[in-house]
């Protein structure tokens, strides 16, 4: 007992110097969660247990999901849709192509390939907003449309999930397509009770115990994403649409109680995924890989500059340039399909692409600035 | 006053934001978490934030009552205090009123009343208890000390023309 308590404390405190290093030079710690995870999995590869893996997986992802539901309230979420449904789309388009046709070109089934369009087009909501807040870049008239292009995608996830995984589990993609039209109606409730009712439940919960509300809540999540499982419209899914559910002053004590509980369950799932993976794998995804990061990362660059339409050309780059990293969910998506026993690559190539996309995208926002196209006096004179 | 927009920030609150005078886009973002950024763009790009300033809950009153100063004397003087039963209350003479170019003692004896004008202060000068053949004009303001029904005659009579 004592030797497996010493390697957990071993890879937890490898983990706390790895999220102190990234704190320091200012990254997210996810991309060396990843590669600890990997380091992991060179050396106990064979000794993890799929079974304690998947479970901790699924916490992981519905804790992620829930806090992210947390984050958007139901008006955010339906005044972001009107008003970015142009950058929505053209996201969409443009970056969920690129996976699909790379997956195509490598050979792999239809599902696989949606698998990695779903990996290329999810920007990572956590990595970015930290981001936008470290370069003091909140009040920027360009954060709006990068905020609302981010939450189109979240909500996008409530469709793509349900479909992927049902198409995973050998369900083929009508029985797919079936457990997302599920999802949409369960996301339409979901928004309209959080809109009309949502007080409601949130008195239920609430308490002046800590305590109680971490447990009910806790307890509520998991059951929600039980009953997801069940129907099949996938347990994250579940999560995310709780978290919207709830409201008022429940979200925030929600959210600083939860917090650090979603941190060590994310930290853990990062770790656990890049460990069951084949390390063998990864020079031969390294090529595909950074194409497919450079072509993604441009195409986000694209899709940045369309949505931030009000904004001067440098605002349209620091918006395209602040889209470019992806991150946990990706690595969620991926989690999906390596558990369904997708093709031996399709780990490796998401975690390649992840690790480049989240370091790269965050030193190309941060240096945006120094791209110079026009002064903005000169543009500004230019506009009648 | 100037028209503040309101734009919603997803998943991090609400910025109000305006344009100042001098073209800078002034403006505060309200955090879910209480935090409170005061913003500061320059005129000659004012899609970027020159200036931020992170304050938490605290600092931003401290900020609102350091700002608000001349604001919120205005407000206490449409404030009523109340002390056990006696009223204190501010009135200042406007042009029209009836009780200008009128002795304390005038406005005082129209009718019988529970208050009367225990000082006036007439520009940068303030009277402590003045006489009753003291000669009241416009600007003046009168405080009045009595019972609130009292008060609220005579500050009928100050204000009424």
């Amino acid at each position: 007992m004592a030797v497996v308590l010493l390697e957990l404390a071993a890879i937890v405190l490898v983990l706390a110097l790895l999220a102190r290093f990234a704190a320091q030079i200012g990254f997210s710690p996810i991309p060396f969660y990843l590669l600890a995870g990997l380091g992991v999995g060179a050396f106990y590869g064979s000794e993890i247990s799929r079974e304690a893996v998947q479970l901790e997986a699924d916490v992981a992802v519905a804790l992620l999901l829930f806090m992210l539901g947390l984050e958007y309230t139901g008006e955010e979420l339906a005044s972001s849709l009107r008003s970015g449904r142009l950058g929505g789309i053209v996201d969409f388009l443009f970056n969920f192509t690129p996976g699909v046709a790379a997956g195509l070109l490598f050979g792999w089934s239809v599902i696989e390939a949606i698998v990695l369009g779903g990996i290329t087009y999810i920007s990572s909501s956590g990595i970015i907003a930290k981001v936008l807040d470290d370069l003091n870049r909140l009040g920027n008239r360009e954060t709006p449309s990068i905020l609302s292009v981010l939450v189109t995608e979240d909500l996008a996830m409530a469709i793509y999930l349900p479909l992927v995984t049902v198409a995973l589990a050998g369900g083929g993609l009508i029985r797919g397509a079936l457990s997302a039209l599920v999802a949409i109606t369960a996301v339409g409730l979901a928004l309209w009770a959080a809109l009309r009712h949502g007080g409601h439940m949130s008195r239920l919960l609430t308490h002046t115990s800590n305590e109680v509300i971490l447990l009910s809540v806790l307890g509520l999540l998991l059951l929600v994403a039980a009953l997801g499982e069940l129907l099949q419209f996938s347990a994250a899914v579940g999560a995310f649409l709780l978290g919207i559910a709830l409201s008022g002053p429940l979200v925030e004590r929600a959210r600083t109680l939860l917090g650090p509980v979603r941190d060590i369950m994310a930290a853990a799932f990062f770790v656990l995924f890049a460990a069951q993976l084949e390390i063998g794998e990864i020079p031969d995804v390294l090529a595909p890989a950074l194409i497919l990061g450079a072509v993604t990362m441009l195409t986000k660059l694209a899709t940045g500059w369309v949505a931030a339409t009000s904004c001067a050309p440098p605002g349209r780059l620091r918006a395209g340039t602040a889209l470019m990293a992806r991150g946990e969910f990706s690595v969620v998506i991926a989690d999906l399909a390596v558990i369904a026993g997708a093709t031996p690559r399709l780990g490796p190539l998401a975690v390649t692409y992840v690790l480049i996309t989240a370091l790269f995208g965050p030193l190309a926002t941060r240096y945006a600035g120094l791209i110079k196209l026009k002064k903005p006096s000169e543009w500004r004179q230019s506009v009648p | 006053m100037l028209p503040i927009r309101e734009t919603r920030l997803p998943g991090v609150g609400v910025r109000f934001d305006f344009t100042a005078k001098g073209g800078e886009r002034v403006g505060v973002i309200v955090h879910r978490s209480g935090r409170r950024d005061v913003i500061v763009c320059s005129p000659q790009d004012p899609d970027v934030c020159q200036e931020v300033m992170h304050l938490d809950e605290e600092e931003a009153l401290a900020l609102v009552e350091a700002m608000g100063v001349s604001h919120s004397t205005g407000e206490i003087a449409k404030l009523q205090l109340a002390l056990g039963g006696l009223s204190i209350d501010w009135v200042e003479i406007e042009s029209g009123s009836a009780a200008d170019a009128r002795t304390v003692y005038d406005v005082e004896h129209v009718e019988p009343i529970d208050a009367s004008i225990v000082a006036v202060v007439r520009g940068v000068d303030t009277i402590a208890s003045p006489p009753s053949s003291f000669v009241l004009e416009v600007g003046d303001t009168a405080i009045l000390v009595g019972t609130s029904e009292g008060a609220a005659t005579l500050t009928r009579l100050l204000t009424g023309g």
